[in-house]
């Protein structure tokens, strides 16, 4: 079975600073790959060591898609290659956007039976990619996919919903949105790490592939919540006698 | 300033009061789009001026199948605004909806605004609760996936009309095997006064023992942070607070071995008493706490237990 795992390289948050105005510098960010696309990752390459064939990762956005370190931190993790799209316009997309550019992508990425993605991206969150993907391809697609078991020309999914878990056959090919706890994603070995950056990746740009006009959603204004002041009393220690203050402190708000 | 139409739609007849009623507040026009008893369609008529009644579910069909009807309907009534419950299945919905209509999808809508008559405008979290984002739909019609409490129900002074829109499901190369209902007990974290919560620092599923001591001693409530339910399966995903979880308002907050990532002190923002307890002085809950003692949780929290 040959998969596209679909990635998004996104700012830390941790290191996402709120300015006095309550806007947001990302001076200091680090980028990471979106923590739950690492599942969909993991649930493509756990699926190619159980029944053959090949992963290949798959991102649009902007310059953070041609970074070095972040080639070699999805390669270490299983992908055989990488395949991103470049361009201005992709940074900061909205779902619709990302999901067509993804959808030209594919068109360049070969032979496919299966497209994974995760959840939401850890940035933006809009869990609306994966399922406008695959209504973009026009195969059979869906969200909440929590198991995965590869049939003949199918795969048969777990679908884990609020209140219910559905049991569904998928024909191939599909494009499938997996949830967080669908595996316990791999720590790359040295090895790995090292190997990776002998894998190949092929960076897209405009001139290649077909990229979506305008956008179907624009941010215009992103600030910081305002967060609940809180007293910060703080006892330090746990003798009996720093149990025992911190007691005292807290039975007023328990009464 | 108010849009001119919303449709409405939603998989759970229960949302529908609400979606709604918001509708009626942002909107000229409000037309909710029924699937399942008739029952259903005249309960919601109650909420809405006017209520497309689709018919009940075919047997053996799913949700997602009425994607190609409510595409149809959509580009009938040509509103400026679709309202979904924010459900996994309503995502689903939503995006294969917008893939139908080119419409823009904002996801769990914390507010919404019109501009014009044609345009609106959602307030939603972004980076993990950080941020909140103002985003404005820029094609003609936009979908906004909205979660339950954003809205209230309110019944229209005279009950709206219900038109029998019979539609066909449309199945796309998926076939339902079975469902099984989850058997996590329900619990509205949402409705607690006390809340006790697990994170990594209770160190094992064991461990959660001294956590549910003091739980029953003060009354409250058991809940964790998004590792212990997702990474750790150590408690239920419905008890797990945070921005992808629930987010909740207690009176009193006692979070157990949890650092206070920003996605989980988003969740806990409207208690009015947050206590921490956590043996790494740097955890950034100690400074988004009320009342916070730096220890070991072993010894701590059956002491608490003991003297409160």
């Amino acid at each position: 079975m040959n998969i596209l795992v679909c990635y998004k390289i996104v700012p830390d948050e941790q290191d996402i600073v709120v300015k006095p105005d309550q806007t947001l510098s990302f001076d200091r960010a680090e980028l990471k790959i979106g923590q739950y696309d690492l599942n969909a990752v993991e649930a493509g390459v756990q699926l190619v060591e159980a029944a053959g064939g090949a992963v290949t990762a798959l991102t649009v956005g902007g310059a953070e898609v041609d970074n070095s370190k972040m080639k070699k931190s999805i390669l270490s993790r299983g992908p055989g290659s990488n395949l991103a799209v470049k361009d201005d316009s992709l940074a900061g997309a909205d779902s619709a956007t990302t999901a067509k550019a993804l959808a030209a992508a594919v068109k360049k990425a070969g032979e496919w039976d299966l497209i994974l993605c995760g959840e939401g991206s850890s940035d933006l969150y809009s869990q609306q990619v994966g399922v406008q993907l695959g209504e973009l391809l026009g195969v059979p697609t869906l969200n909440g996919v929590s198991a995965i078991t590869p049939g003949d020309g199918c795969v048969t999914v777990e679908r884990t919903l609020e209140d219910e878990v559905e049991t569904l056959e998928v024909r191939l090919p599909a494009v499938l949105s997996v949830t967080a706890d669908i595996n316990v994603t791999r720590v790359p070995s040295m090895k790995e790490i090292l190997g990776a950056g002998k894998k190949p990746s092929t960076i897209l740009g405009s001139g290649d592939v077909e990229l979506p006009a305008g956008r179907a959603v624009e941010t215009t204004s992103l600030l910081a919540p305002a967060q609940a002041q809180r007293k910060c009393v703080l006892v330090e220690g746990d003798s009996d006698d720093k149990i025992a203050e911190f007691c005292r402190a807290i039975r007023t708000e328990l009464q | 300033m108010k849009l001119s139409k919303i449709l409405v739609f939603s998989e759970l007849a229960s949302a529908l009061p609400e979606l709604c009623s918001g509708a009626n507040t942002l909107a000229e026009e409000t037309v909710a789009v029924v699937l399942g008893p008739r029952s259903a369609a005249e309960q919601t008529a109650q909420y809405a001026s006017a209520v497309l009644w689709l018919g009940e579910q075919a047997e053996g069909s799913m949700v997602e199948d009425y994607v190609p009807a409510l595409a149809e309907l959509a580009a009938e009534q040509a509103p400026d605004l679709i309202l979904i419950r924010s459900t996994r299945r309503g995502k689903c919905v939503a995006g294969r909806l917008a893939v139908r209509l080119n419409a823009g999808v904002c996801s769990d809508a914390a507010s919404i605004e019109a501009v014009d008559a044609h345009t609106a405008v959602v307030r939603h979290m972004v980076y993990g609760g950080a941020a909140t984002a103002a985003d404005q739909i820029k094609t003609a019609a936009g979908i906004a996936l909205v979660g339950s409490g954003v809205f209230d129900a309110q019944p229209l002074p005279a009950p709206g009309s219900v038109q029998d829109m019979p539609k066909a499901p449309a199945a796309n190369g998926v076939v339902c095997k079975a469902v099984n209902r989850k058997e996590d007990e329900s619990v509205d974290l949402g409705a607690a006064k006390r809340v006790v919560s697990a994170g990594r620092g209770v160190g094992s599923k064991e461990n959660l023992a001294i956590l549910e001591a003091l739980a029953k001693k003060i009354g409250a409530e058991m809940a964790c942070s998004r590792p212990i339910a997702e990474g750790e399966h150590w408690m239920a995903k419905n008890r797990y607070v945070g921005v992808s979880g629930a987010m909740i308002k207690p009176d009193v907050y006692i979070a157990c071995g949890i650092s206070g990532q920003i996605q989980h002190l988003v969740g806990i923002n409207g208690a009015k008493t947050v206590i921490a307890i956590n043996k790494d002085k740097n955890a950034p809950i100690f400074n988004a706490c009320d009342y916070g003692i730096v220890g070991d949780l072993n010894k701590v929290v059956p002491a608490l237990t003991e003297l409160l």
